[in-house]
């Protein structure tokens, strides 16, 4: 599978956040989208994803046979700081909701993975940012999507935490899927195949 | 499409859960329903309305009530930054549906509650009560097809109350003038087969406004630029 | 073609004064105050056809997503709720000198009055929203869902009501009901306002544009 991004540009009012952008991304290896705060990582997570439009410019997905397709929603993976998930219900009632929504089934083994399971019926709303921070990897990962778009998926975690994240990767690039994380940090950035610089 | 369905209501019993776990938006409605009524009856001091101030009154409460709460759901996923997880995980229209479903119940409640009040405080009273409550529960669905779509563009606009006001007040306007004018008639005596006309009036909004939404909706919801 | 211009400001518009002001005779019921008629049903007739252009504008606006179109159609939105003041005032003081009431409820009264508060709540759609593809975006599809609600008003709403309004001129079945003079006088007021309009269209558009010109030119520098 092949993301292709060709010229692409955003504006916001009256500044360009970057523009001219082209580059191909391909599945099983790990993509770095680095820059400094500001210089628009995010937003380029979020037009690769589809949550965003670019202002100018095109992408397409390609499966391996070079045919175009859209990514339906269930074969996509999202986490950052500004997703929320449903603070006043369970993580258990957030993942189920999920699920019914995406059409997929519900997957124990990432539950035993993000370190939550004890936690599972609590209320988000008690849990430390840390274990909001795998919550909504979870979020990302436990439909087994083929696309994982991670924007700092470090933030706020240990170091048990952050083995999480690194098998998350890990696992992602074992089986071809494609996976594209937004960092600053300089681990992350060196756990990466390709890297995209925005500044 | 029995999974479409299945998704649809997944989205009205997420929110039905949230509410009664953080009731906001149907205690706000009761209130306001109960104030109101309360306010009108008492400034009355006991004189019955009667059938035409009755309907007004009526539907003027209702009308405020219901735009005091229906853009509630929308808002609170842009507010609890939930919109994203939403998007992520299901086409547009089904939270379209979802959502509308959700202040159906909300309509709903509001009629089931505001009835009895009507009937304490103000005297309403009619032959045909079968047709007072069928049409309401139609024009009342009207009101809710109707500002669906303005729900979810004034959560998109990080306005409050106000603008969901301002903004749904043109559009429900046809529904409250017919809306009025049918339950005046119902209350007067007449039955529901003869104020055909004003039903046929809602269903058509409803199925107008229903399509447009559907249809528009996912321009709102996808442009979800931070 | 620059000519038509001046033809219009000092041949067309002076003659509509003049028919419509002095010449024309006096309709029965109403009086002297028939004169009001060549004005407030142009502005009424303008202030839908700007409401009109302003939703194919939207719609080009979502479906292209160019910038321009949204400039385009709040341009003629702003006209629009020009000639729908105009005309809900003139409507109303012509009620006020006619039938005794400055507000009646009446179907047309109504329709007018409820598209003045569209344009109303289009604007304060636009200023509550900062970014400028959300605030596009977002007044395109309450235009359009509020030009959804007009053949609603248009045909059912006088079917509900009983009407104080003149006999409409123009009635479903197209026949013009009015003394031949008072036809021909009303068709050149017509055609002088919808002439009007078009000025005054590419004057509001250009306006909006050149009031946007900087994003404007950095989106088709990106576009190269």
């Amino acid at each position: 599978m092949q993301l292709i991004v060709e010229k692409i540009a955003k504006l916001y009012g009256e500044r360009i956040v970057f523009s001219n952008l082209s580059f191909t991304l391909e599945s099983g290896k790990i993509v770095i989208l680095a820059g400094k705060n500001g210089s628009g990582k995010s937003t380029l997570l979020k037009i690769l994803a589809g949550i965003t439009r670019p202002t100018v410019g095109d992408l397409s997905y390609q499966d391996d046979n070079g045919q175009k397709f859209i990514p339906q929603n269930k074969q996509i993976g999202f986490c950052s700081p500004y997703l929320n998930l449903y603070l006043h219900f369970s993580l258990e009632e957030n993942i189920r909701f999920f699920n019914k929504l995406r059409g997929t089934e519900y997957q124990p083994d990432w539950l035993e993975r993000s370190g939550l399971k004890d936690r599972s019926y609590d209320l988000l709303k008690n849990y430390s940012s840390g274990m909001l921070q795998r919550a909504k990897l979870l979020f990302a990962v436990t439909h087994s999507p083929e696309i994982l778009f991670l924007d700092e998926p470090g933030s706020n975690l240990d170091d048990s935490g952050r083995e999480f994240v690194a098998e998350i990767v890990k696992r992602q690039k074992e089986r071809n899927g494609m996976i594209i994380i937004a960092t600053n940090d300089n681990v992350e950035m060196e756990m990466g195949d390709q890297i995209v610089r925005l500044d | 499409m029995f999974a479409w369905i299945k998704q649809v209501f997944s989205i009205l019993e997420k929110d039905i859960r949230s509410e009664f776990r953080q009731k906001y938006a149907i205690s706000g409605i009761l209130m306001f329903a109960f104030v109101v009524v309360i306010a009108v009856s008492f400034a009355l001091s006991g004189i019955k309305p009667g059938p035409r101030f009755g309907a007004i009154l009526f539907w003027i409460t209702v009308l405020f009530a219901d735009l005091a709460g229906f853009a509630h759901s929308f808002i609170k996923e842009e507010e609890e930054q939930t919109a994203l997880a939403l998007k992520l995980c299901t086409e547009p229209a089904v939270i379209f549906w979802g959502k509308m479903l959700f202040n159906v119940f909300l309509a709903t409640v509001l009629l089931v509650t505001i009835i009895p009040l009507s009937i304490i405080f103000l005297g309403l009273v009619t032959d045909h009560w079968l047709d007072f409550i069928l049409f309401a529960f139609f024009a009342s669905l009207a009101m809710t097809v109707g500002t669906t779509l303005i729900a979810a563009i004034t959560a998109k606009a990080s306005g409050r109350g106000p603008l969901f006001t301002i903004l749904s007040f043109p559009v429900l306007l046809p529904v409250l003038i017919v809306a009025i004018k049918a339950t005046y008639a119902i209350l007067s005596g007449n039955t529901l087969m003869e104020q055909l006309n004003e039903l046929i009036t809602v269903i058509s909004y409803i199925m107008l406004k229903g399509a447009i939404g559907h249809l528009l909706f996912e321009q709102v919801w996808q442009d979800a630029s931070k | 073609m620059k000519y038509l211009k001046y033809i219009f400001i000092f041949i067309v518009l002076p003659i509509q004064i003049y028919l419509a002001i002095w010449y024309t005779p006096v309709v029965k019921g109403l009086g002297e105050s028939t004169r009001v008629f060549y004005y407030h049903v142009p502005v009424a007739w303008l202030a839908v056809l700007s409401f009109l252009i302003s939703a194919i504008y939207s719609a080009q606006f979502l479906r292209k997503r160019d910038f321009k179109a949204d400039l385009k159609a709040e341009a003629n939105a702003r006209l629009g709720l020009l000639f729908s003041v105009l005309a809900t005032v003139s409507g109303s003081l012509w009620a006020k000198i006619t039938w005794g009431d400055l507000w009646n409820w009446d179907p047309r009264e109504t329709s007018i009055l409820i598209l003045l508060i569209i344009y109303l709540a289009y604007f304060t759609l636009r200023s509550s929203v900062e970014d400028e593809d959300r605030k596009a975006t977002l007044s395109a599809v309450y235009s359009l869902a509020a030009f959804a609600t007009v053949p609603l008003l248009i045909f059912v709403i006088p079917r509900v009501y009983e009407s104080l309004h003149p006999d409409p001129i123009l009635n479903e079945r197209g026949k013009v009901e009015m003394s031949s003079t008072i036809r021909w006088i009303f068709l050149f007021s017509m055609i002088t306002f919808t002439w009007l309009f078009v000025y005054l269209k590419k004057y509001q558009e250009e306006l909006m544009l050149l009031k946007n010109r900087k994003r404007n030119l950095i989106l088709e520098k990106l576009k190269k």
